[in-house]
């Protein structure tokens, strides 16, 4: 059993280092299509929270799925590797000090191609805050940091 | 008393009404008691959707799967994958990379019990056309899906009709070289009078089906909307289930109409138990079983 939305309440955390130092956080998502998908078909965007961005070039995202952890670039080539449906997947923020106690607003932008569709329906634009066609997500949701 | 499906249009369902669910934690299980309460046999599950482990095999599924089968009467009816041409941002698959995972599909429909597959294909234009070397890529495919006893049927779903080239093209790919590895599978969208996304009317009549049903195999019994009809009990609001069966029955056509369900409310569990159950109804009724 999971949320229906996208963003998972549960997974919502701060994550530390050895010496207990709070280096980022991470949430999970669930997938919103029918089918699981390679992870070069996923779109990588950005993360943000509070209005503060994370691009999915920088360093500071990866993604972790099915127990092992992807860089963007390195899932953006990986045409073996399948997300499946059923599992979550880890979105793994790095940010000093990871998140204070209280509310915050994250926001993931992802997508996936499809080749069965148009084109011209399945453009993924990251810097969008506008939901696309098809394939084109921007998922949202406010939670509780303890 | 063991199920046997009877000859002539029968009715199913494809899991795929129900993929709202899997990531909340909906089970083929759930769906296939559903399906045993509606007398619906036939299943259409989508591949990269629906089999624990997938792309690869394992004992575990093929054992969990088998037993389902048993347990609730159902009969596989169409294996639903993708050829993911456009696989990378930059660049695409070879016909040679298509084939490796086509035959991988093949391997796993066919240890599940499936013969025909709705083969999802790459398209380029908004006319849903497809990738332009798809003669190239379903001869390359064909020895593995004889090897392997399964059909490649792409989907023939709205904004394409029945009569228009792309059609044409596949019915004379067919007949020039007698293949039985390769057929269509109809999307009964196809016949519904309403806009299209991109708002165009375009539809097919009933009658329009009478000359490619030697080439379709497996059929997906779209839905959208349920209302009540006195004869009926319910019909589908845009697409004209009586005369389409009447037209399959007419003309000794067997296989199976798996249930798609895509109204507007089917992220609504409830609503969606509701629109199958109905959609069955009328089914049954225009089939008499």
């Amino acid at each position: 059993m999971r949320d229906p939305e996208i963003i998972q309440y549960p997974g919502f955390r701060n994550i530390y280092d050895d010496a207990g130092n709070a280096i980022g956080f991470e949430f999970r998502i669930r997938t919103n299509y029918y089918r699981g998908v390679y992870l070069s078909l996923l779109h990588v965007g950005r993360v943000t929270v509070d209005g503060e961005e994370f691009l999915p070039n920088s360093g500071a995202i990866t993604w972790i799925i099915g127990g092992k952890e992807f860089t963007p670039a390195e899932m953006a080539e990986d045409n073996v590797t399948h997300w499946p449906v059923t599992e979550t997947a880890i979105i793994r923020v790095k940010k000093p000090g990871g998140l204070a106690q209280g509310y915050h607003d994250v926001w993931l932008r992802w997508g996936h191609r499809a080749s069965y569709m148009p084109p011209s329906m399945t453009v993924f634009n990251d810097d969008s805050t506008e939901l696309g066609r098809s394939g084109d997500f921007l998922s949202k949701r406010t939670m509780l940091m303890v | 008393m063991k199920y046997v499906p009877p000859k002539g249009p029968k009715r199913g369902v494809s899991i795929y009404s129900y993929s709202n669910f899997f990531p909340q934690g909906y089970t083929l299980e759930d769906c296939f008691v559903e399906m045993q309460d509606m007398g619906a046999h036939g299943v259409e599950i989508l591949a990269n959707g629906h089999i624990d482990g997938y792309p690869y095999l394992t004992d575990a599924f093929l054992e969990k799967w088998n037993n389902l089968c048993e347990k609730y009467e159902i009969i596989p009816a169409e294996y639903g994958h993708w050829v993911d041409n456009r696989m990378w941002a930059d660049r695409e698959l070879s016909i040679d990379q298509c084939v490796e995972y086509l035959e991988r599909d093949f391997k796993l429909a066919n240890a599940l019990g499936f013969h025909c597959l709705r083969t999802k294909l790459g398209v380029i234009n908004d006319d849903l056309d497809p990738v332009e070397n798809w003669r190239d890529l379903i001869t390359a495919a064909t020895p593995a899906a004889e090897k392997y006893d399964v059909v490649m049927l792409p989907e023939i779903h709205l904004p394409t009709i029945l009569k228009q080239q792309m059609i044409y093209d596949y019915v004379e790919y067919i007949d020039k070289t007698g293949t039985k590895a390769f057929g269509l599978n109809i999307d009964f969208g196809v016949f519904s009078p309403k806009p299209n996304w991109d708002g165009r009317v375009r539809y097919s009549t009933p009658e329009d089906l009478v000359p490619l049903l030697p080439y379709v195999k497996c059929c997906h019994a779209k839905f959208t909307s349920m209302v009540p009809d006195d004869d009926l009990l319910f019909r589908e609001e845009w697409v004209p289930y009586p005369q389409i069966i009447q037209v399959m029955k007419d003309n000794g056509w067997d296989g199976w109409m798996v249930a798609e369900y895509e109204g507007r409310d089917r992220s609504d569990l409830n609503a969606l138990h509701e629109a199958l159950h109905k959609h069955q109804i009328l089914m049954k009724n225009c089939l008499g079983y």
